[in-house]
């Protein structure tokens, strides 16, 4: 018995430059709108850009582009949506409203599948939403999408930090691309998310703080894109995806 | 449709066993399709001709088999197994296309017939396996 899926995963990303995952280990440290964020602007310099959101057990990134999901037009597989200007896709356009708890096997089945049916075409970036936790879906996004690049996020909070820390230690020593950490929500002056990146030896991006605005314009990437939070991201994040 | 990514992955699949096992013509390749996935043998046999018109040499002139495979599924709360047989049909055309692109969403549609949970495991006929390669190997 053989999986045939596995034979067309690199064919169906061999068009895609460069693939980015953004994890952090917590949930709750900001990945989900970083991630979203970040592709909003990364197509509005220009550049072609996708964002799978590999959150099976809960998707959220429509939410923040504000659509209502649906189907992907189905050609040679299927093809993801443009939703401003990213190519989009996500377990939501599936399952819509009624999304079941899902197990681990049946998460990594969810991978593979859409692995092997989504036609992404020609991309200069492609976002990764990862799920919160060092689950079996980092594992196997360490094994199939071995290309990956990392993004780490994380808050100041202790809380966070030790997750962080353990995923950081598990990317270099799988010596997994690392793009650097990011301390994210800062609400208040602190050294530790920096001390942490120096502490592993991996490069410390910047400081993205809590900004109350974004709230209010979640569903709506206009006026998203127009926050502080991406004023900070672009200074923040955008040059080392964009510079190379 | 999205059928022809699969056939294109069985065609693929197919044609790096051969180039490993050192088969220099595939004569027979028997592929299940799970029956939770929804995929008509026909459709499917229609594409992976489709596909191997244009390519993959060692493949091309192999006859295709394909077989259904039932679903069976085992509750993990309550231990109970069950054939899925015709439950699909009673779904709505939304959720049954649902489980046609990711056999996984049938959590969000199916339960336990006795104990109505969620948690199941799919035993067996998910999706597209290949079950058999046969053919000439270099001599």
């Amino acid at each position: 018995m053989s999986d045939p899926r596995l034979s067309v995963i690199q064919e169906r990303l061999a068009s895609v430059r460069r693939m980015v995952g953004v994890t952090g280990g917590k949930g709750g440290v900001g990945k989900t709108l970083l991630a979203t964020t970040t592709a909003l602007l990364l197509a509005r310099e220009g550049l072609r850009v996708g964002l799978f959101d590999l959150d099976f057990a809960g998707p959220s990134s429509h939410v923040i582009l504000g659509i209502e999901p649906a189907l992907p037009r189905e050609e040679r597989g299927i093809v993801p949506p443009e939703v401003d200007g990213v190519a989009y896709l996500s377990i939501a356009q599936f399952a819509k409203g009624s999304l079941a708890p899902l197990r681990g096997e049946d998460q990594q089945n969810i991978l593979l599948e859409l692995l092997a049916i989504a036609q992404w075409g020609t991309l200069d970036l492609l976002v990764f939403d990862m799920p919160p936790g060092l689950s079996d879906l980092c594992l196997d996004a360490f094994r199939w999408l071995p290309r990956t690049e990392y993004l780490v996020p994380t808050t100041a909070s202790p809380l966070a930090l030790a997750v962080a820390e353990r995923l950081l230690r598990l990317l270099k020593e799988q010596h997994l691309p690392l793009l650097g950490v990011v301390e994210n929500l800062a609400w208040r002056e602190s050294s530790h998310v920096a001390q942490l990146a120096e502490r592993i030896g991996a490069p410390f991006l910047g400081v993205i703080h809590w900004d109350r605005t974004v709230e209010e314009t979640l569903g709506h990437p206009e006026r998203l894109i127009a926050t502080p939070l991406a004023e900070e991201l672009r200074k923040t994040i955008l040059p080392v995806l964009v510079s190379r | 449709m999205h059928e022809w990514a699969l056939a294109e992955a069985i065609v693929r699949a197919v044609a790096e066993h051969a180039a490993k096992e050192r088969i220099v013509r595939v004569r027979r390749v028997v592929v299940q399709i799970g029956q939770m996935q929804q995929i008509q043998p026909k459709t499917l046999e229609r594409l992976v001709q489709e596909v191997l018109a244009k390519e993959y040499p060692t493949v091309r002139g192999a006859e295709f088999l394909f077989e259904e495979e039932p679903a069976q599924l085992h509750c993990r709360r309550c231990g109970h197994r069950w054939m899925l047989a015709d439950a699909l049909e009673s779904l709505d055309p939304d959720a049954r296309e649902a489980i046609h692109f990711l056999p996984e969403l049938a959590h969000s549609y199916l339960r336990c017939p006795v104990c109505r949970s969620p948690d199941f495991q799919l035993l067996s006929g998910r999706g597209v396996t290949i079950a058999t390669i046969q053919g000439e190997v270099e001599q």
